[in-house]
């Protein structure tokens, strides 16, 4: 019976995981920058997804339970000690050209720098609400914040990206979208 | 600043291979989800285990009078003045009433309790078992009513394998989703996981011996002494020895 159980439960999860693996582990990346970090995260979510693939009767939420699974490593993960100090190293000794705006990977390369400059709380804010597209309910929700701080955090987070990107200016509008907050 | 297209545009930067396997995720996720099991049901089996020695202990303590109000306060012995025209005499000995020589020889008490069981001993024997099984370096601990070994079974460089027996009491197999039971001649064994099973034999004491194989680090190659039929055959070993 366990084994037909585990047979069954295998299979399911096995055919979510190949589904969904490859978005998982972008949306980790955005939040953390760093591919090798990204598959710890997604793992981290795949292995708590698996731990509780039993007991999920709403196939439907699957989605949201590995979002919430992977933020809130994220931001647990960030907030270690070892993980902070690790932060703190230099920046890369080459930093891409930032004033190539033809050049798609540089301007990638030029997000990922400017988002490390964004505190993890509100990186993980942006990330939910303008890469998942959560509204400020299921922000606050995911995050177990208020509403309130939801807010906060996505003008914070902005503002911090608007002056890491500031030598980008083909990305960056002068009229800033705070109606989008 | 459109947030959204820059964060689409890291989204979509190309990804290295993933070094995620789906099988390996389930496994881990599923040992998971045992221990956090094993966990809760080892605290209220601790927790019932404590009410019912505590209510064991009042109740016994209360059968010995240990409940019961003091007895009369012990009487002041207060030596006697010297009369001066009465003889002097030695004190008398405390009056205590002496009961007659016994004429037979007085046996002792015979307790009803069951012999308490040795730990040590026990560890010693688990220790000799997981030698046969190639368990080396085998360290025992007592504590709280638990026995507890550990061997190596295996290493390579900083790679270990352990085999863990644990002898405690508890229940050894409950039907369940992740629990496979069955009936041997020493009593129930409940195979507790799939991917690193543990195998749970209960004595009809109430004792409940548990075998299981830990891996510290990336082991390549078939793991000793993990399969079900492997702990199981240690575990009725075990059960014979203990």
């Amino acid at each position: 019976m366990r084994a037909l159980a585990d047979s069954d439960g295998l299979e399911g999860f096995t055919a979510y995981f190949t589904a969904r693996r490859d978005v998982v582990r972008r949306t980790a990346y955005v939040l953390c920058g760093d591919w090798h970090r990204a598959d710890d995260l997604a793992q981290q979510a795949f292995v708590r997804l698996a731990a509780g693939w039993h007991t999920v009767r709403d196939r439907q939420a699957l989605d949201a339970f590995v979002r919430t699974c992977l933020v809130r490593a994220y931001i647990a993960d960030t907030g270690r000690a070892w993980r902070r100090r690790e932060l703190t190293a230099a920046a890369p000794p080459e930093p891409p050209p930032v004033d190539d705006g033809g050049d798609a990977v540089a301007t990638r390369m030029a997000v990922v720098e400017a988002l490390r400059s964004v505190p993890r709380r509100q990186r993980a804010v942006l990330v939910c609400r303008y890469y998942e597209g959560l509204d400020v309910a299921e922000t606050a929700e995911l995050l177990r914040v208020s509403q309130g701080t939801v807010k906060s955090q996505t003008a914070k987070g902005l503002a911090t990206l608007r002056v890491a990107l500031g030598g980008v200016r083909d990305l960056v509008n002068t009229r800033p979208t705070w109606e989008a907050i | 600043m459109d947030v959204e297209r820059l964060l689409n545009e890291v989204g979509s930067s190309p990804a290295p291979p993933s070094r995620l396997v789906a099988a390996e995720l389930y496994a881990a996720g599923r040992q998971r989800a045992d221990r956090r099991r094993f966990g809760l049901r080892a605290f209220l089996a601790g927790l019932a285990a404590t009410v019912a020695v505590g209510g064991a202990g009042a109740t016994a303590y209360a059968l010995t009078g240990g409940f019961a109000p003091d007895g009369p306060a012990p009487v002041a012995v207060v030596d006697t003045p010297w009369s001066s025209g009465a003889p002097e005499t030695s004190a008398s000995p405390s009056a205590r009433a002496t009961a007659a020589p016994a004429t037979t020889r007085p046996t002792p008490a015979r307790s009803t309790a069951p012999p308490a069981w040795d730990c040590a001993a026990a560890g010693r024997a688990a220790t000799a078992v997981l030698a046969q099984h190639g368990g080396t370096e085998a360290v025992v601990t007592c504590a709280h009513g638990t026995l507890k070994v550990v061997a190596t079974t295996g290493r390579s460089g900083p790679t270990k394998v352990t085999i863990t027996v644990e002898v405690r009491a508890g229940v050894a197999c409950v039907a369940g989703q992740s629990v496979r039971c069955e009936d041997t001649a020493l009593g129930p064994l409940g195979v507790w996981g799939a991917a690193m099973p543990e195998v749970r034999l209960g004595r009809p004491d109430g004792t409940v011996i548990a075998v299981s194989t830990q891996v510290e680090g990336l082991w390549s190659g078939p793991v000793p002494v993990s399969t079900p039929e492997q702990l199981r055959g240690v575990a009725l070993a075990l059960a014979g020895k203990i």
